[in-house]
This record gives C-alpha cells, sequence and structure tokens, in this order.
C-alpha cells in the first residue's frame, strides 16, 4: 500500500487474545487536518486498535506508520515521541490541583529552575496551551471546581503540550451534556485548523454529522468500510456500525391510555415553581435539560430512588402514598435504572444472573435459600428477550459491555415484572445496536400498557420514543412538548428550551404544530 | 457514563477473569501443603495424629471469631471489637455462673452469647443506622467492652467454674475436643448461611456496591446489622467456649484476637473492600495461621522471634497475593 505523507495509519493490523481475535487485517487511515470518526459497536476492536496505534498494545501483525516511515512502538511513550497523543474516556486529571500543575505535571522540569518549581512560568505555559486552542479556563482554578466540559478540554490542553500530530479522542463526550459538547467539538475544530489529525471516537451519530471529515467503523474486529462526509447521514452511519439497514423510531405510534402516575407540588429550589408531572399507562415521557436544571432530582423522587419530600404529593395508581425506600416503590410496581451504572447500578463482580435477580429474591423462591436455577432461568428469558451477549449467565456483569449491562440493568424490572419504568439515560455508553434494541423493548413495554419515564441528554432519541416531552430549566419546567406520531419538535427547539432562551410566543407555537 | 472501554474489549476481560478464581483459591491451601511438608521433614512429630489434633486446637477460637469476621468484611464493614468481646462474654460467663446463677454454667452460657449478639447490634446500630465508620465504631464498643471486662473483674481472673462446663469445650469426641467440633460446625453454619441463602447473597451485594444494592431493594442497613450481630454471635461463642476450656473467665485475654481474625480473613483471600470472598478461603487462612504457629512451637523457637516469624507470613502473603494480582 501506498504510504502517502501526513498521515497516520494501521496497514493489516491482526491481534488476538488467546484464542479471541481482536482485529483482524484491519486498515485505517487518519491524514492530518482531518477529524476521522471511528465507530464500533463494543467489541468491535475499537480499544485495541486505539491501543495499538498508540503504543499501549503491540499488534501480531501489521504495522503502524507515521507520515510513511514504519513504526514499531514499545510503549505509549514512543507513540508520543513521534507525534501521537490520546485522551482516554475516564477522567484522569487530579482533583485537588490547579488546571497548571495537571498540565506542567507531565513534563515538570520545564517550568523549574534548579529542581523548584515555578508556579508563575508554571501557570504561564498552562495559559499559552489553553490560549492557542481557544479554552477559556483559569490555569489556577482547581481541577475540581470545573464542570465536566472544562475537565475534557483541560485533559486534551494537557495531551496537546507535547504537542502531536495526530490525537485520538475515546469518547470524549460520553460524560457531556449537548451545550457542553458543544464547547468540546468546537476545539476539535480549532485542532483540525491547527492540521493536526483527530480521531474521534464516538457513539454519538449526531456529533459525527457535525464535525467529522470521515467515518470508519470496525465490525467484529474488521474494517466495515469507510463513509466520506457528503455521504453521511443517520441511517448511513446506523447501517455501516450494525451491518445492515436499520430502522429508527420515528416517535411512538400508538396512543397513551389513562393517568398512572402523578407527580406534584415537588419544590427543588424556594425560587422556582414547584415540578408537577404525569406519566399514563402506554406512554413514554422524556423529561430533559441542563446539568442542574434538577432533572435527576424529578427522576430520583419519581423512581423512588430518594423519599417522596413532605410537601410533594406522589399519586401512584390513584393512591396518594409517596415512596419510602426503592423497595417501596418496587412494591409498587416500579423499576428505577439509574445514570451512573458503575457506582448506582451494577454489583460488578456477581454475576449477571444474581443481578437481574437481586431485587426479585421473594420472587424467585421460598425460604431462606438462593434458588440459583430460577436465576439462571429468569436470566435467560431475559437473554432471549433483549438478545443480551455474554459467555454465560454467571459472567460478572462488570465485564461486560455497556449495551450488555445496561439490558442487564432493565432486565431486573422484566424479571420483578414492573409496570413503571422510571430510567435516566437510557442508552448511555451504549452502542447503535444495542441503543435501537433498547428503544424496541421501551416501546414495546408501553404499547403492552407499561409507563415509562425517562431522561436523556440525547434529543435524538428524545424525539425517536417519547410521546410528551418536559423540558426544565433552573429547577422548574418550563415547556411541555407533545411528540406522538412522528418527530414533531425539532432539535433547535428543544435546545433553546433547556437554555430558557424561549419565550411565550414560541411556546404557542410549538403547541399549535 | 465513564463505562470505561477496559470492560468492554472482547475476549480480555473474559479470559483473564475466569480461570484466576480457581488459581487464587488454590493459592493458601498449596502454601499451607508446602509448609506441611517442610514441617513434616524438619520434625517427625509434626504430621503425628496427636499433633494435628493440636494444631486444631490452637485455633479453634480463632477460626470461630473469623467466620464472624468474615461475614462483616464481605459486608464492607470491618469489627475491630472481636477481641474484646471474646474477653467480656467469657468474662460474663464466668461471673453469671459463679456469682449470679450459684453454679448454673447454662444460664451463664446464655447470658454470655447474649453479650456477644448485644455487643454486635450495638456496633451495627452505630454503623448502619448512625453512619459511624465501622472502624471507628468497633473500635470504640471493643475498648469500652475491654474496659468493662476489667472493672466487672477487677483485672482478676474468675476461677473455680464447674467440671460440667469446661467438658462442653473439651470433652473428647472422635479423636478431637469439642471445642474443634464447635469450630468447624461454626463454619460449616456459616458457610451455608453466606453462600446458599438470600442474606449471603445480599450480603455481597451490599459490599459489591453498597448504593446499588440499595436502589435494586436491598434492606442494606438491616444486612449490615445482622452481620454484625453475626460476628458478635461468634465472638460470644468463642468467648463462652475459651472460658470452658480454661476453666476461668480471663479479662485480659485476646487482646491479639482481632488483628488475627481479620488477618486470617483477608490472608485467605477475602477482600478488605467488600464483596468477594469466602467461608473456604477464611478456614485455610485460620489454618495457615495455625501450621505457622505450631511449626514454630515445635521447633521451639523463642516467643519474641516466633512472632516475628508470624508477621513475616503476613506480609510475605499478602505480599505475594498482591504481586500475582498485578500479573
Amino acid at each position: 500500500m501506498m504510504a502517502d505523507a501526513d498521515a497516520l495509519r494501521a496497514e493489516q493490523v491482526t491481534k488476538a487474545f488467546g484464542d479471541a481475535a481482536a482485529l483482524k487485517s484491519v486498515d485505517f487511515v487518519c491524514a492530518s487536518g482531518e477529524v476521522h470518526a471511528l465507530l464500533g459497536e463494543n467489541g468491535a476492536g475499537k480499544s485495541t486498535l486505539i491501543k495499538i496505534m498508540t503504543g499501549a498494545l503491540a499488534p501480531d501483525a501489521g504495522h503502524v506508520s507515521v507520515n510513511g516511515v514504519v513504526h514499531h512502538f514499545r510503549t505509549p511513550l514512543d507513540a508520543q515521541a513521534v507525534g501521537i497523543g490520546v485522551v482516554y474516556q475516564d477522567f484522569q486529571l487530579f482533583p485537588h490541583l490547579t488546571v497548571a500543575e495537571n498540565i506542567c505535571a507531565v513534563s515538570p522540569s520545564d517550568v523549574s529552575r534548579a529542581g523548584f518549581l515555578s508556579r508563575r512560568r508554571m501557570n504561564e505555559k498552562a495559559a499559552g496551551i489553553l490560549a492557542s486552542f481557544g479554552v477559556e479556563v483559569d490555569p489556577r482554578r482547581e481541577v475540581r471546581s470545573l464542570d465536566a466540559a472544562e475537565r475534557k478540554l483541560v485533559e486534551i490542553s494537557r495531551a496537546l503540550q507535547t504537542d502531536p500530530q495526530y490525537l485520538f479522542l475515546d469518547e470524549p463526550t460520553a460524560a457531556l451534556e449537548p451545550k457542553e459538547t458543544h464547547r468540546l467539538l468546537s476545539m476539535i475544530d480549532r485542532l483540525r485548523a491547527h492540521g493536526k489529525g483527530v480521531i474521534l471516537v464516538t457513539h454519538r451519530l449526531q456529533e459525527i454529522n457535525e464535525i467529522a471529515d470521515r467515518a470508519t467503523a470496525l465490525r467484529d474486529g474488521e474494517y466495515a468500510g469507510t463513509l466520506d462526509k457528503s455521504t453521511f447521514s443517520r441511517e448511513a452511519l446506523s447501517e455501516l456500525v450494525v451491518g445492515r439497514a436499520v430502522e429508527q423510531h420515528k416517535g411512538p405510534q400508538h396512543s397513551p391510555g389513562s393517568v398512572r402516575l402523578r407527580l406534584k407540588g415537588l419544590a427543588l429550589r424556594a425560587d422556582a415553581a414547584p415540578v408537577e408531572i404525569t406519566v399514563r399507562d402506554r406512554e413514554l415521557v422524556a423529561l430533559i435539560g441542563l446539568v442542574g436544571a434538577g432533572v435527576s432530582s424529578v427522576m430520583k423522587v419519581a423512581g423512588g430512588a430518594e423519599p417522596t419530600p413532605k410537601e410533594a404529593d406522589y399519586v401512584i395508581d390513584g393512591e396518594a402514598t409517596g415512596l419510602r425506600s426503592p423497595a417501596d416503590a418496587q412494591a409498587r410496581g416500579i423499576g428505577y435504572v439509574s445514570a451512573d451504572r458503575k457506582a448506582q447500578g451494577m454489583i460488578p463482580l456477581r454475576s449477571a444472573a444474581e443481578n437481574i435477580a437481586m431485587p426479585s429474591l421473594r420472587k424467585l423462591g421460598r425460604g431462606p435459600f438462593v434458588h440459583r436455577n430460577a436465576f439462571r432461568e429468569a436470566a435467560n428469558t431475559c437473554q432471549q428477550v433483549f438478545d443480551i451477549r455474554w459467555a454465560s449467565p454467571d459472567q460478572p456483569v462488570g465485564s461486560l459491555s455497556g449495551g450488555n449491562q445496561q439490558k442487564v440493568m432493565l432486565s431486573r424490572w422484566k424479571v420483578r415484572e414492573s409496570t413503571v419504568l422510571v430510567i435516566q439515560e437510557p442508552s448511555q455508553g451504549v452502542d447503535i445496536g444495542a441503543r435501537l434494541q433498547i428503544h424496541d423493548y421501551l416501546v414495546d413495554f408501553a404499547k403492552s400498557g407499561g409507563a415509562v419515564l425517562f431522561s436523556s441528554s440525547d434529543l435524538d432519541e428524545v424525539r425517536d420514543i417519547a410521546h410528551r416531552i418536559y423540558v426544565m430549566h433552573a429547577g422548574e419546567i418550563v415547556a411541555e412538548f407533545a411528540n406522538d406520531g412522528g418527530h414533531q419538535v425539532s432539535r433547535s427547539l428543544l435546545t433553546q428550551a433547556m437554555a430558557a432562551m424561549f419565550d411565550s410566543e414560541q411556546k404557542e407555537r410549538a403547541s399549535d404544530e | 457514563m465513564s463505562n470505561s472501554s477496559s470492560v468492554s474489549s472482547p475476549g480480555v476481560s473474559r479470559r483473564s477473569r475466569m480461570p484466576r478464581i480457581s488459581f487464587d483459591a488454590a493459592f493458601v491451601p498449596t502454601i499451607i501443603v508446602i509448609l506441611l511438608v517442610i514441617l513434616s521433614i524438619a520434625s517427625p512429630v509434626f504430621l503425628s495424629s496427636r499433633n494435628l489434633a493440636q494444631v486444631l486446637l490452637q485455633i479453634s477460637t480463632l477460626g470461630i471469631a473469623a467466620v464472624g469476621a468474615t461475614y462483616v468484611i464481605i459486608s464492607g464493614d470491618l469489627d475491630l471489637s472481636i477481641g474484646a468481646n471474646v474477653a467480656l462474654s467469657g468474662v460474663i460467663t464466668a461471673i453469671a455462673t459463679m456469682r449470679w446463677f450459684d453454679g448454673n454454667w447454662v444460664l451463664g452460657v446464655a447470658l454470655g452469647l447474649g453479650c456477644g449478639i448485644l455487643i454486635g447490634l450495638f456496633n451495627g446500630l452505630l454503623s448502619a443506622i448512625l453512619r459511624v465508620p465501622a472502624f471507628i465504631a468497633t473500635l470504640g464498643v471493643g475498648v469500652i467492652a475491654g474496659g468493662l471486662a476489667l472493672w466487672l473483674t477487677n483485672g482478676l481472673t474468675v476461677s473455680g467454674l464447674p467440671a460440667e462446663f469446661a467438658a462442653l469445650a473439651t470433652t473428647n469426641f472422635l479423636g478431637l475436643q469439642t471445642l474443634v467440633w464447635f469450630m468447624l460446625a461454626t463454619f460449616v453454619v456459616g458457610g451455608v448461611v453466606l453462600h446458599f441463602t438470600n442474606h449471603g447473597l445480599r450480603t455481597f451485594a451490599v459490599g459489591g456496591n453498597r448504593e446499588a444494592a440499595f436502589l435494586s431493594g436491598v434492606p442494606v442497613a438491616r444486612v449490615r446489622i445482622l452481620n454484625f450481630a453475626i460476628a458478635g454471635l461468634c465472638g460470644g461463642l468463642a468467648g463462652v467456649l475459651l472460658t470452658a476450656r480454661v476453666q476461668a473467665g480471663q479479662p485480659g485475654i485476646s487482646t491479639t484476637l482481632t488483628l488475627y481474625a481479620t488477618a486470617a480473613v483477608i490472608l485467605g483471600g477475602t477482600s478488605l473492600l467488600g464483596g468477594q470472598g469466602s467461608m473456604l478461603r477464611t478456614f485455610f487462612g485460620v489454618l495457615l495461621i495455625g501450621v505457622v504457629q505450631n511449626g514454630l512451637d515445635i521447633m521451639r523457637v523463642d516467643y519474641a522471634l516466633k512472632e516475628v516469624a508470624v508477621g513475616t507470613v503476613f506480609v510475605l502473603a499478602a505480599a505475594s497475593e498482591a504481586l500475582r494480582r498485578r500479573r
């Protein structure tokens, strides 16, 4: 293959772990001055490819070349030396140090004299790096005081101080909401303008549309194809990733029944009007808002993760009893799925079957003893329903991919026979195929009589499956949109509503539509 | 959100995780076997059935206490009151039998066990309801219990207990003293409850991810309190049986027991972070300590040097475990 100048290439790269082939003769090219999206479902081989191209893993066959020169990296430092940088998905900053200290921690000798650090030089150096890429963050601030987007920007800035020509960004937007994502994308745009090649890993097709020049997908460890900007569309990108034509939902096509939940008088702030929401049988309702708007507080109360406050009035099935605990919520038919699977969802070392059975121990068998056969049976049923990929239901849930973990979380409430689902971020950290399956499940669940309340920072998801959309800002509900029967609400209208850049005239227009 | 990509890489996690468990579980037994071989070469006495029975006898109190400690550690807590619990329960048994119930040792035993459970419940209430960190709560309760034991006895041994009471621990049955049988039974019952009941499963869930367990409907506080109570009961049982064995209530006994019991659990391979472990592992951890101490006794190692050697075994076992994990 001809190696043209100014490109980072992986050529015929193959890697296996034991018997499991992770990559099979994969080619990948990122030119400098290009934003190249790297797509693929969990387990498709993206992580392995990134590790090989950044020197964290050695390939079994094939090689990596930079600007036409073949390299065999032994450590990440080798890759860094020839201009390859990487920012991993999880935050890797020191929260109690300042921005400047974090940036300069990589090579402190640059900013020290006779072994002593110069705080002034450190701040100057950091300010220089930040300014050249338009990051408006004071280098003297402590990292823990920054929001998620600012942290990501600082992390990228830190990776930039070695002046890499090619930069890998592994799901940089996974923890960001739409407005923050926008800031990040504009930084990526500036990196491109500086002539850098950016390899962007993301599950969010909208971002690819906005920023990428090309998109390459891996499927089951093989190269699946590359699309050019001119041919981008949600359908084309999904098909490239999943390997077959996929049908996105275009709003739910069935009509809701009678009121199931009514949460009233929930005051989140002294200066905000109390929140009131209703969810009907057979209805999918979305609750959206920026971080700090109060969405997650409402979801926690609705799902029983936090006890119903005294002043609030929570009517479930016509009974105004409120909820005392998660166990109480479950007894009333409500299943809650947190946005933070790692901290609040899974018990990672225990098996998938046990994780599924945990809320239903009483249901799955009498007496004090554990009924493992019943667990496995329940898990296998869920595996069929959700198409969960595991070696066996006894596999620790922490070793499953994001999509499969989320399916396990939903399986819990299937086994518990919950009739209401309260879900934060149904497809967070979930790949495109699993996301569609989860949407199918939720829509079917509602069709067969269930009620769904979900929050999401993914506006496509909201427009795809919600009957109604509540928008929150500063602790109160500022808008409500009907969305049944199709994409009735535009993305931009939702974005404006979330930022409260929204006047009553528009509101009326929206409800007329 | 930060669903790290490390869990999603195919094959890697699955392969390295599954077989490792069995290797882990075999680690301590392997060390024990190696020690047995070395010691039996060094001294012909070692493998005699009399000496092996002696090993089991020596670890009986420790073993019973460690069963309780296993529950508390797996549910993500720590119990630093075990030693003092053993002392106070033993002293209460002795005093109640001698002074309050006029030689009726059955009532004395009941009171001793009740004392153990009460200490456990107290630990549980402080940790799970008032949310005092278990470390400081159980340390404080332990200091109180130890002080009470000294105060009740003026620091003196309570002796003259009835022979039938002593027989509770020292009767020979199938070549082993009843104290040993009590320990083995405690391990079996403890293992069954931990690994085959809903409470056991919830214990692992609470230790594995407390927040997630709560959100999936597990009564977290109740599970934690129950485990402290189980540890308390085990401490009480150990105290009662120890008192029976020496036929006296000793307030200053078993000061190091707390740390040995915790060390036995950790040496066996149960994680101090909670959510992981097994009763069989604890048994092997206890057995390892017993074999080392007995071996040093047989080779007539000086008491102070014996301490050095036991400490060295702790450090080596823990270090090799940590090294293997990193591999």
